[in-house]
Formats: C-alpha cells, structure tokens, sequence
C-alpha cells in the first residue's frame, strides 16, 4: 500500500455487501465541495459545514435520480481526517451502493480507497497518534467488549499517557547521567548518585508494571469461554439449558447424545461469554464421540473458566473424580438422589480445598438463585467441603470475579506494543546488568540512549513505514 | 594608511588564536587591542580545560593553535576530571599563572614577523565604496582613537565583552568591560550601521581575595595530577614546564547563605537592574541561593591565581552584590573568616552578536570579508573563545588565498559541534561547550585528538613541525593497532600462571593482545603499557594511551553507526514551530523560547537550550 497517494477517495464506510436500511458513503479530500454539484438537486455552495441536508441525488450527465439522500459536509482540518469529507448517507441497498461508487469514480476525480485510508490520512495530518488508529482498529474488528474497552483507552489516550509517562522517566534518567558528567563539581558525587539511583529505580518499577500488563495471558479475555465438562450423563446440557433458561441443547439419558459442542452466549455484568457444553470424558468406540473427547481436553487447557459437572452416584466417580483439581469449579449433579449423600460420605476424604456446588438438575427451567428451593442448591455443612452459596448465581459470579481480576490488570493487547514494550523491557535489563560492572558514564550514557530510542518508537517516534503497514493492514475499507 | 591583508579587532582569547594561525600562511596580519589590557589575560577563572573544554584545547593544539601551547608554559597545577566516569568524557584542566599566560602570549605573538600588534582603539568599521569583494582588494577602513585609520580586506571581530558594556556591583554601575577597564563602543557604532540587532549577555566573576589572609588549615588539599598529559604536542607528555601547587576545598555555610539570601534584592541580578541575560549552567551564588533554597553547603574551589600573585580564586561564588555585603559573606565561609578581598566580584553586560547570521566559517552572511569570534558570539570561557579564533583565523586566510573554506564536522570535534550550534540555532543565552552536546561522544575524546584532525590539519598545506609530528604519530598507531591483533596468548601452563600473576584472569582460550584489553576487569591503557614493555616494543605514551581507548570503544562505536542512521532520521523530522507556540501542552517558557529561536526539525528542537522534556515527549507524539 502506498501510503503517499494523495487525491480525493471514495468508500462506503458502513459495508457493500450488506442490506441495511442506510450506508454511508464517504468522500475525502477534494478541494472543493462544489466540483459535485452535478450529483445533487440541492446548491452545494449554501451547504454549512456540520450541518444535515435533505436532497436528491442525480446522475451528473443524464440528471436522473439516483437516490434520496441526506449529506453532511465537514470542512478540513475540522474533519476526522483533517480533509475535506462529505458524507452521503444513502439506502443501504448493495446495488444503489456500488451504483453511487461507481459514479463517483466514473464521472468525477475520485478513486475508490484503499483499506484504512482515511484513517492513514488522519495519522498523517496528525489528527490521529499511532496509538489511537489502533485503539480504532481494536474498536471496530474486536469481538468482545474487554477489547472494544481497550480499544478505547488506547483511542482516548490511556495507554498514550502511560507511554507518556515512561518517556518522561527515561528522559530523567538520561538527564541525571549527563548531569554528573558535565555539572558534577556543581551537583556533587552524592547527589548525583542517589539522584541516577532514584531516576533507574522509578523507571524500573514503571516498566515492570508496564511489562507485566504486556506480557499477561490475554487471549480468554478477547472471546472468553466458559466450558462444561464432565463425564456423559453427569447433567453438563441440564446444566447448560438451566444458565441459558432454556432447552438449548437435547438432554437425554443415552450417553454420548451430545455429539459435538454446543455454543449460546450468555451476558454477565453486560459482557459477552461463551458457553460450550462438551462431550463426555468417558471412553467409547464411536469415532465422532472420541474425536469430540480430544477435543474437550485441550480445550480445558484453553478455556477461560472450566467446569465440571460429576455426578456421586455414579460407579466410576472415583475416577472421573481425579481431574477435579483442573477445574475452575466443580458440580456435584444428581443432589436429590437417595443416595447421594452416602456417596458423598463415601468419597469424603477426596473433597478437600476445592469449590463444590451440588446441585439438582432434573427440573430444567426458571432458576432463582436465592429462593432456596429450585435445582440448584448449595452443598452445606460436611467439611472439609467448601460450600457455596446459592446457585447459578454463584457460578456465575466467580466467573464474573475471575474475569474482573484479570481485567484489572489490564493487560496490553495490541501486539505491537507488547512486541516493542519487550523489547524495551530487554534493553532495560540489559542496561541494569551492564551498570553492575561497567563505570564509564559514556558507555552507560550510550546504551540509555538506545533504550529512549526503543521507548520513542513506542510513542510512535520511529515508525517506519513498515510499522504502518501493519497496522493498516487490518482495516476494512471506509474507515 | 596602511593596509593590511588581515586585520584582527581584539587581543583576547579569541583574537591572539586567530592572530597567530593567519600569520602562518604569510599573511600582513594586525591585532588591534586596548593598550590597557593584556594579551590573552584571564578576567575570569586562572583554569584553561574542563569538561568538554579539555577536548577543545586539544584540538586547537592538533590544527597547529596557541592555547595549548600557552597553557602549559603556564600550567601550575593539572587534573583530570571526571575520571572515574570513564575515557571519553574525562577532560584535562590546568590551572594558570596568569600573568605568565599573558606575558607568553605577547612574546610569542610578537616573535611573528608578519604580525604587527597596535595598542589602540576601533570606533568604527566602515566599508570601502565601490569595493569589488570579488576580487579581494581591500574592503573596510578602520578608524582608530589615535586617528591611524588602516585599510584591510579581511576583517576578524573578537572584543569579548567590551562592546557598550556596563559593569554591576551593587547599584554602582560603570561603563566597563572589565572591572577598572573602560568599554568601547556598541555594536552598532563600531559597524557604524544599525544591525538590528540589540541582544546583550551577562557574566560574572567572584571577588579574588589575598592569599595571605586565608586560613588553609581549613581546607581539603588537591594536589596537582602527574598523571594527566600536558596539553601541546611538542611537550614531553608529563613534565611540567612550572612548579606545581595545590588548589584547595571549602565550602559555604549555612550563615553565607544566610547573608546572601537575606541581600537577594540587592543583587542587580535580582533587581532588574541587569537586562543582559545570564548563563543558566554558570549561576551567580545569588542565583543558587534562589534556586536551591534548602541547600546551604556549596563547594568553592581556591585556586591560586599565579606563582608570584598573591591573589586566590575563589572558584564557585560568583556575585554582584554591594561591597560591603561580599565582605560579610565571605567571611562567613570556611578558612575565609580573615579572608581580605583584593578585587570585588562583579558583573558585566555586553552587546553580543546574533551568531545565526553567521556562516560555518564564522563569516558575516551580510558583510562579506567580516569575521566574529568569541565572547562577543554569546559564548563563555576562553576554549571556546580560542576555538571560534582558530576557525575564523583560517578562514579569512583560506579566503584571502581563495581556497576554499575550512569547517570541522560535528561528528569528529567538539568545535565543530559548537560552531554548528552557534550558527544554526539561535540562543538566548551564552553558550558553553558540554560533553552532552555532543553526540558522538564515544568517538570525541581528547586520547584521540590527532586522529579525528589529522586530515583536516593535513588540508590546510602549512607543512610544519607539527605536520611531521602527526604523520608520525599516524605511523605508530596504525602499526600498534595492527599489533593488537597478531600478538596471541596461547593457553598453556606459563601464559596461565602468567595471567593468574599479572591479575589478567582465566585464559581458557587463545586471546589476543585486543581482546586482553578489551576485558572490562582491566584497565586497557595499564595492561597495554605493561604489555608493550615486557614484550620490549617502544611507542609514544600519546599512542599507546589512544590505542588502548580506541580499542576499548571500538565495539560500541561500531554499534552506534547502526543506529545512527535510525537517530538521524528522527531528528530531521520536521515540526510545525508555530502550532507549538500556540499549543496549550507546553509550557509558557517553552513556547516563548521555541517562538524566539522557531526549530525547524526535532533535531534543533532537542539541541535548543532550556527545553523541557515534557515539550519534546509532546512534540514526539506527533511525529509520525
Ligand atoms: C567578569 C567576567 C566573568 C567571566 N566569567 C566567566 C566564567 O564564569 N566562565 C567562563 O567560562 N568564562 C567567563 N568569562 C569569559 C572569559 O573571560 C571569556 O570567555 C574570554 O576571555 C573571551 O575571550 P575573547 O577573546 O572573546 O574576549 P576577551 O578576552 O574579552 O578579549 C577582548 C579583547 O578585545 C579588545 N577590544 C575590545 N574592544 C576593542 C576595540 N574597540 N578596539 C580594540 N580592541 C578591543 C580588548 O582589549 C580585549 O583584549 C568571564 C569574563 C569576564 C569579563
Ligand atoms: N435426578 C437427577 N437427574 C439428573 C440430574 N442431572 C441430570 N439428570 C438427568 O440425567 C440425564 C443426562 O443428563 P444430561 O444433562 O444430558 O447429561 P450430559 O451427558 O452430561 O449432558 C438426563 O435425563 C437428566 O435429566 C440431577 O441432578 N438429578
Ligand atoms: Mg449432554
């Protein structure tokens, strides 16, 4: 993509390909808005920037009608992109789409724009920092609402502030360095030492946080899964339909009904997760059943909260029992069975330090967590049992408090900051080694020098034309 | 009339460098100083060298200049600063006889045939009419208080601080370049047309004080360093051309400060009485007072002012506060409380030239033929004075001879650095030389003087001792250099108890005399002189000292030229000065001083004087 082509463009900004009741069709950087009269019934030279006009528009040779439209011009540099933009909002129709581009491009000096091109040019009339094109990029292509919040940090500048910040402690230290090499007869050795020592030591615990939100596992929290586990039968679809309140997926007491997964999405505190209801864990000769079992394990491995759903009354409890550490949460089914609690009192001696909820699965429907009655009830008494309290509310609240744990940290996940937050990372242990041996200030002066250059391409300083590239990339057209 | 080829206005610092090196192309060469003031005299510290500075002498002394040369037929005490902080920013300082400096640079500078030194006072510069510059007749007529009036094709500026100046103690002010010097005309009178041009300096000096009356019992004693290398070239490295002294260390009180805080506003400094603005890196005591009000214990340096003065210097409180207030003050000090003061401290404000007007050359852009050097460019200390002098002085030679200019680049000396600095971006205050300005550091340091210069010393064709010197030197290092790296220690029992004897540390694999220097537990130039002489070969101890170093560096430097190209690119973006004036992100200083100077590039913007580092993370954030 050549990112120094300049001239108007044209795109749809909502999508093609799709019905929708309007598009918007975006037109930037020509240099005056008038050379469209011909489009449009109405006198373009009265239109007010910022302000919203109903009109017609036409072809421009043969003045037919194209489509009614409505049109909002934003006069540069108080556009998105610093250009000259106008805005047609048309219906959102495929064919009255294409036809409207293609008139454009046919009839007037307009090319159609290359992915993320408005976008660029906003960066390069600095309406835009690096940061922010690709917090907008998390925005718009992200699939959870944890990245759409970090893509807005990044857009409002959180994350710019912090690297901000960064730079300002690196720019201190070098300037405490060079402080004792030019002024130390004025500053004197002591001060200038506990001053450097003070300068790395701010810097290092900065970075160590910065590192630490770059480098933590993220990927449960882009599409964050909570899956149901447990041998066949142990109740996981009873389970899955009593978090969903529906019937969902087929419940039957044939083991191995549930032949692959089965996913709904459920809403927590106004986040989206995944729910997957898997195949049992029990051995059988059925290809697709065992295919779904291979699947299950390494999904464990994956998933963002695990649970497992096992029943006491079952003869191969004991064994099926043995993977309960592995989990998230554990679910003892089948709680209104006579001789559950004897089961219970049988195994007792392998409950320890792990969170149970027994549960009664049998009634599918409504749950009221705090009613004290319905299918699920919290396991009491009987130590060393950890109960919990009432229900799939309960459940549902230690998924909600793992997830806001991990959100506190709030991890980086724009790739090219983790990349390069590393590898300033890298740079600084680097320096802290080399200052335990090496005392010539010239040296250490020099590798600082390289470690701003590493935070300044962070801030965006040294991007490169590569760097750009990536980043736009990932845009789909229009924006 | 007489008609010179080059005239030089100025016998300071400055003017006695440029002086001396123009009368080495057998040029009619005249230096135009004030009868009551010496040759190259020290109005300021009794110290050439320094951090940054050290470099500077050096590298005047390697193209064939005079200060070195002066300084150590002067030299009464060395040091070497910095040098526990490594090679390449440690710099050579020596203190001087002052009178002795200024009575050498009058032998010397009169032993020149071609250079005629006339006791007088310029008033006025005026250009020949109808003078074809092109043709390098003469092109200015000088006039002087005496009523000679000379006619030359070249001339070179360097008045120092006298031009309209004005000295402060307490409110008593006088038109004085220095104290009990009478000032000679502004600027604008002595061009004899309006330049414009109004910007004026300040500097200011402590009170000297009778050495007899201090109490030295007091202080901590600093010996003169055998160790640090004289400074000119045709010296034996180490002896001394004087008896050495020491210098001393005392301290402020808490009463000094006290005092001083207490008079803040009888300071002209603080009162508005000057308008001249200060150097911010050179502070006032005044100044200290006001900037670190929780500090009371600031060092002073006392150092003697010459063999046979009996003045010291008392190096770190410099002031311009009324008499008898210095007086109280400095008897509150350390060893001081007898002390007698033999001159007082003052402070001086001078018309300064706008140096962006400048050429590389140190040429005028609007008068062709005209030259500035030193103080009177808005710099501070007599290095840089000297430095600017050499550079002017060739050039006006290099053009009276039409060939073609002569320029240091930034990469291999520090006065490239400053001349570059002084005429590219313009300042607001006087500009001294730091190692931070440089940013080839690693590669800049005074060891290596010869090598950065060779070349350039080569292309000015004067074939002197000096040339034959350097060639020599070239010699000897390009042959140790080399010798590095055939001489191996192979691993066998002798060369390890060898090794484990000189405290050289394991040798498990074959090494090479570069790679034994090289280990960061050695000191290379030690381990090279022992070396050497065991293995029985004889180098200067200048060689052997600025292979060691080089080789030290070698990695590193290497290293930067990779990542130079990525720094250069970023500095050369360009930014939009005029949004920043207006942004609301920088802080008002800022903004005043990035309106005033107007950076074109990031570059200029990082090099300027008193930027805050939040206004350069800011101003990076955009350059995408
Ligand atoms: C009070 C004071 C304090 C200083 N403090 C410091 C300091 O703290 N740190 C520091 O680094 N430097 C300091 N300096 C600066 C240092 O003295 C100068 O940098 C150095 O002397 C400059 O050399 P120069 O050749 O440019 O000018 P100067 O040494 O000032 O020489 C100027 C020469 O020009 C001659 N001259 C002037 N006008 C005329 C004329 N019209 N006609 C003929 N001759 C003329 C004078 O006779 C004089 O010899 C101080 C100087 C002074 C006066
Ligand atoms: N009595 C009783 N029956 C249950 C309970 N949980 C599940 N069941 C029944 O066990 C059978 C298998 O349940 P299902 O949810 O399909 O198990 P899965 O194979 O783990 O998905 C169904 O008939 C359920 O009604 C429970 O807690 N108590
Ligand atoms: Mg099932």
């Amino acid at each position: 993509m050549d990112h120094s082509q300049s001239g108007p463009i044209i795109a749809c900004a909502t999508g093609e390909n799709n019905s929708s009741a309007i598009s918007i069709i975006r037109i930037s950087g020509f240099d005056i808005l008038t050379q469209f009269q011909n489009y449009f019934a109405t006198n373009l030279s009265f239109l007010k920037p910022r302000h919203v006009y109903h009109t017609k528009l036409l072809h421009p040779l043969e003045g037919k009608l194209i489509d009614d439209v409505v049109l909002t011009y934003y006069q540069g540099p108080k556009s998105y992109n610093a250009e000259n933009i106008l805005e047609i909002s048309c219906h959102g129709n495929p064919f009255i789409i294409k036809n409207i581009l293609q008139l454009f491009i046919v009839n007037s000096n307009v090319r159609k724009a290359e992915p993320g091109e408005f976008t660029l040019r906003a960066l390069e009339n600095k309406k835009l920092t690096l940061s922010q094109v690709e917090g907008l990029d998390l925005i718009l292509n992200s699939q959870s609402n944890f990245c759409i919040n970090e893509g807005l940090k990044s857009l409002c500048g959180e994350l710019h502030d912090a690297y901000l910040q960064l730079e300002k402690l690196i720019v201190r230290l070098c300037s405490s360095i060079e402080l004792g090499i030019d002024f130390i007869d004025d500053v004197g050795e002591e001060s200038f030492e506990s001053e450097k020592d003070r300068s790395i030591r701010d810097l290092q615990d900065f970075l160590e946080r910065l590192h630490e939100r770059a480098s933590c596992e993220y990927s449960t929290l882009l599409s964050p899964e909570i899956v149901l586990f447990g041998p066949v039968n142990a109740g996981k679809s009873s389970l899955f339909n009593s978090l969903l309140n529906n019937q969902r997926s087929i419940v039957s007491n044939q083991a191995g009904t549930t032949r692959d997964f089965i996913t709904e999405y459920i809403n927590l505190e106004g986040h989206h997760f995944k729910l997957v209801d898997t195949a049992g864990l029990r051995d059988t000769k059925e290809v697709i059943e065992s295919e779904g079992i291979e699947r299950t394990k390494s999904l464990r491995d994956l998933c963002f909260y695990s649970v497992l759903v096992i029943d006491p009354t079952d003869p191969n409890f004991k064994k099926d029992f043995q993977q309960a550490k592995d989990f998230d949460l554990c679910i003892l089914s089948h709680s209104d069975r006579f001789d559950f609690s004897e089961s219970l009192l049988k195994y007792s001696a392998l409950f320890s330090n792990k969170k149970f909820l027994k549960a009664n699965l049998t009634d599918i429907g409504p749950i009221e967590p705090f009613s004290g009655i319905g299918p699920i009830e919290p396991f009491s008494g009987m130590a060393p049992i950890e109960p919990l309290p009432f229900g799939v509310g309960r459940l549902k609240a230690d998924v909600w408090s793992k997830y806001s744990k991990l959100q506190e940290k709030s991890p980086i996940i724009l790739p090219r900051h983790r990349e390069q937050i590393n590898s300033i990372y890298l740079r600084f242990k680097r320096f802290q080694s080399l200052i335990e041996c090496e005392t010539d200030m010239a040296i250490i002066s020099n590798e600082l020098n390289l470690l701003s250059i590493e935070i300044q391409t962070l801030t965006g300083v040294f991007t490169q034309s590569q760097v750009l590239n990536n980043v736009f990339e990932n845009f789909c057209i229009g924006k | 009339m007489i008609s010179f080829d080059i005239i030089i206005i100025g016998g300071g610092h400055a003017g006695c460098e440029a002086a001396w090196i123009t009368s080495e192309f057998n040029l009619k060469v005249g230096l135009i100083t004030l009868p009551d003031v010496g040759l190259a005299s020290a109005p300021c510290n009794p110290a050439v060298g320094g951090v940054g500075k050290g470099q500077v002498v050096r590298e005047i002394d390697a193209l064939g200049g005079l200060i070195g040369k002066l300084t150590d037929l002067a030299g009464i005490q060395y040091r070497i600063l910095n040098e526990s902080k490594g090679y390449a920013v440690q710099s050579t300082r020596a203190q001087i006889d002052k009178d002795l400096y200024s009575k050498n640079a009058e032998i010397l500078l009169s032993q020149k045939k071609n250079i005629e030194i006339l006791k007088d006072e310029v008033f006025k510069i005026t250009k020949i009419s109808n003078s074809d510059t092109s043709n390098h007749n003469n092109i200015y007529t000088l006039e002087c208080k005496s009523g000679l009036k000379i006619n030359t094709k070249k001339i070179i500026v360097t008045a120092g601080t006298f031009l309209n100046a004005k000295t402060h103690i307490g409110k008593t002010q006088k038109n004085e370049g220095r104290v009990d010097k009478v000032a000679t005309c502004s600027l604008n009178e002595l061009l004899n047309h309006n330049t414009g041009n109004f910007l004026r300096f300040k500097t200011g000096t402590p009170p000297r004080l009778k050495m007899k009356t201090l109490n030295y019992g007091k202080f901590i004693e600093q010996k003169s360093d055998t160790r640090a290398l004289n400074f000119h070239w045709n010296n034996d490295p180490y002896k001394r051309n004087l008896a050495q002294v020491s210098c001393h260390l005392t301290h402020t009180s808490e009463k000094t400060m006290q005092i001083i805080r207490e008079n803040q506003l009888l300071s002209p400094v603080f009162n508005g009485q000057i308008k001249g603005v200060g150097p911010r890196y050179c502070p006032s005591i005044e100044d200290k007072g006001d900037r670190y009000p929780d500090r009371n214990i600031h060092h002073i340096f006392v150092e003697p002012e010459g063999l046979s003065l009996d003045t010291i210097y008392p190096n770190g409180i410099s002031t311009c506060l009324p008499k008898d207030i210095q007086k109280s003050f400095i008897q509150s000090i350390e060893g001081f409380e007898k002390a007698e003061i033999e001159i007082f401290g003052y402070a001086v404000e001078y018309d300064v030239v706008d140096t962006f007007k400048l050429h590389l050359t140190l040429e005028h852009k609007n008068m062709p033929g005209m030259y500035f050097a030193g103080q009177l460019n808005g710099t501070s200390g007599y290095e840089e004075a000297a430095g600017q002098g050499l550079i002017a002085g060739i050039n006006s030679a290099l053009s009276c001879l039409r060939r073609p200019p002569f320029v240091l680049s930034r990469e291999s000396s520090y006065i490239g650095v400053m001349i570059q600095d002084l005429v590219t971006i313009e300042r607001d205050e006087p500009y001294r030389l730091f190692t931070a300005r440089n940013e080839n550091r690693l590669y800049v340091r005074e060891d290596n003087t010869i090598n950065r210069l060779f070349h350039s010393r080569q292309s000015l064709n004067l074939f002197s001792e000096i040339d034959i010197y350097q060639k020599k030197y070239i010699e000897e290092f390009t042959v140790l250099e080399q010798a590095l790296t055939f001489k191996k220690y192979y691993t066998n029992q002798s060369t390890r108890n060898y090794f484990k004897e000189k405290g050289y540390g394991d040798l498990n694999s074959i090494i090479t005399l570069a790679d034994l220097i090289r280990r960061s537990s050695l000191n290379p130039v030690e381990t090279l002189t022992k070396e050497l002489t065991r293995l029985g070969l004889s180098f200067m101890p200048e060689v052997i000292l600025s292979v060691a170093i080089s080789e030290k560096y070698k990695g590193y430097i290497k290293r930067n030229e990779i990542d130079k190209d990525r720094i250069d690119r970023f500095n050369n973006k360009k930014i939009k000065w005029e949004n920043l004036v207006i942004s609301e992100n920088i802080s008002n200083e800022c903004r005043q001083r990035i309106k005033k100077i107007q950076p074109h590039t990031f570059g200029q913007l990082k090099r300027m004087d008193g930027i805050r580092p939040a206004t350069l993370a800011y101003v990076a954030r955009d350059l995408i």
